[in-house]
């Protein structure tokens, strides 16, 4: 099978061992874990992997949770935000992908009736989830705010300086980590991405250059 | 199956989508507005909104076996992202929803997008004016359908099937622009209807076959435009032929060095028409009416006006308020 994502290889993985089991998890309870896991063995870009998080949680703030299976949902997440962002995810992929993150260990899925019920049913979630966001699939992209603001705060930085501490990287693991929740519904893009930049700085208790030569007592970045 | 514990159940629950889609019923279908080539337009009433009357158009959609086509999808996505806009001369798209009985039957969906209604078109209005537009009507229309046009375009869509049809007229008689934006999602369906697309409205490029661009709607608007005026077609062919016929008649055979490459019709095989001079064709027009429908039928489409030229043209600019 040429081109199709190797699963067995990604499951040697040392990382793999330290999975969580989704299979004993309670509900939703590890649903963005699944969508993070899945997209990043899909190849996918990190805004892509962070509109599927968000697909889901509006989705759920629609549906009710006992009503459908949260992993097949997570999966078909995947599928629309590959396809909103031209980034798109061949079923197939996205099948195998799901079936071993939750059966770890269980090898490809044969091409028979597990395989084919797995994919009707994402391709069915599929069309659910876009009925439920009525197709808007618009969603805003704080990363888009932080890398701008990012590359604006990097010229304030003496170059070793920047170097020495990971911000850029740190923000945006924030960022990424806050898609867990679905509070990232309830803020806009731009507060997003300053909060983690703040964030970051203050948890690496970086002092941005010239910040104290302000009149202002309050540096233009905090609030 | 697998001892896992969270695909068996999941499969049922998810194959049970219709039962979503029979329960959260919003729309109720009144009558049939009208057959298009790409689908059939539904009077409907939302059953959600204290029963205000929207316009369902129906559009069956090709599934392919990636699910719902990439293009159809983004198409869609995009037609929601303008509505945040609210661009007065764009008709409203205010929902959209996949019918639940056909779902997938025939790996075909049927696709509901609910606009609102509007009770005329722009076809029929003219029909029913009791006699000619008066000149401030005929240029705020004008200036609303450019409008629009120049809305899409700088939003990268092309309307491409531009006409009086799909140019709905309120009852305050602003235009709004319906029937955009899905091109490629039509593309798959094209054999559904054998209702005759007009060939009115088309501009040279399309005619003949070659590339085209945001040019062949300003074309159509230049079309519409002389409507307005005469409430008759501008240029009324019954064949592609026929059409390419009627346009050279009016602005004259092009040059041959004008003639694009790559055409199986050679300009020899039109005889060589003198243009003709609009004036004649629409009398008693405004001197800068005139002269803006004459750039909008210019052959080359690269030197035909821009929508966003139109709207600065002095027709419009010397005329306030706007």
């Amino acid at each position: 099978m040429k081109d199709v994502i190797d699963v067995m290889a990604l499951q040697n993985n040392r990382r793999e061992k330290r999975l969580p089991d989704y299979r004993s998890a309670p509900g939703h309870s590890l649903a963005t874990n699944f969508i993070f896991e899945c997209g990043i063995k899909l190849g996918l870009q990190p805004a892509t992997i962070a509109t599927a998080a968000i697909f889901y949680h509006k989705f759920f703030r629609e549906a009710d949770k006992n009503d459908y299976d949260c992993y097949v949902v997570c999966t078909a997440c995947l599928c629309v935000a590959g396809k909103s962002r031209d980034e798109p995810v061949r079923p197939r992929d996205a099948v195998n992908v799901a079936h071993n993150s939750i059966n770890r260990g269980a090898g490809p899925l044969e091409l028979g009736e597990e395989y084919w019920s797995w994919r009707g049913a994402v391709a069915q979630a599929e069309l659910l989830v876009l009925r439920l966001l009525g197709f808007s699939l618009d969603t805003p992209s704080p990363h888009k705010y932080l890398l701008h603001y990012l590359r604006s705060i990097q010229e304030w930085f003496p170059q070793d300086q920047w170097r020495s501490a990971p911000v850029a990287r740190t923000a945006m693991a924030f960022l990424q980590d806050f898609h867990h929740s679905p509070a990232i519904l309830d803020y806009r893009a731009p507060h997003l991405a300053v909060a983690c930049l703040t964030l970051a700085l203050h948890v690496l208790g970086v002092s941005v250059p010239l910040a104290s030569t302000l009149e202002d007592d309050s540096a233009w970045y905090s609030s | 199956m697998s001892s896992s514990s969270t695909s068996p159940p999941s499969l049922n629950s998810i194959g049970d989508v219709n039962a979503l889609f029979q329960t959260a019923k919003k729309y109720e279908e009144l009558n049939v507005i009208g057959t298009g080539a790409y689908g059939t337009v539904y009077k409907a009433r939302d059953l959600h909104n204290g029963g205000q009357i929207v316009a369902m158009k129906k559009v069956k959609v090709a599934l392919t076996e990636d699910g719902i086509p990439l293009s159809t999808l983004r198409e869609i996505a995009l037609l929601r992202q303008l509505e945040a806009y609210r661009h007065p001369n764009i008709v409203r798209l205010l929902d959209v929803c996949h019918g639940g009985q056909s779902l997938e039957r025939d790996q075909q969906l049927v696709l509901f997008l609910v606009f609102e209604h509007v009770e005329q078109d722009l076809e029929s209005y003219l029909k029913r004016a009791p006699g000619p537009l008066s000149e401030n009507r005929i240029r705020s229309m004008s200036y609303d359908i450019l409008s629009g046009v120049d809305f899409l375009h700088s939003h990268r869509i092309v309307h491409r099937d531009l006409k009086p049809h799909n140019l709905l007229v309120t009852s305050s008689g602003r235009v709004k622009l319906a029937d955009f934006g899905l091109a490629k999602t039509y593309d798959t369906e094209m054999k559904l209807t054998s209702v005759v697309v007009t060939l009115w409205y088309r501009p040279p490029e399309v005619l003949l076959g070659v590339s085209y661009n945001t040019a062949v709607d300003v074309w159509s608007s230049g079309c519409v435009l002389a409507q307005l005026h005469t409430r008759a077609p501008l240029l009324a062919g019954s064949c592609d032929s026929e059409q390419l016929h009627c346009i050279f008649r009016l602005i004259g055979r092009p040059a041959k060095h004008e003639w694009p490459q790559n055409v199986s019709i050679v300009v020899d095989s039109f005889p060589d028409y003198p243009p003709q001079d609009l004036a004649d064709i629409l009398p008693r027009v405004h001197p800068q009416a005139l002269d803006l429908i004459k750039g909008m039928l210019v052959f080359d489409p690269a030197k035909r006006l821009t929508a966003l030229d139109c709207l600065e043209h002095p027709y419009f600019t010397d005329h306030a308020p706007h």
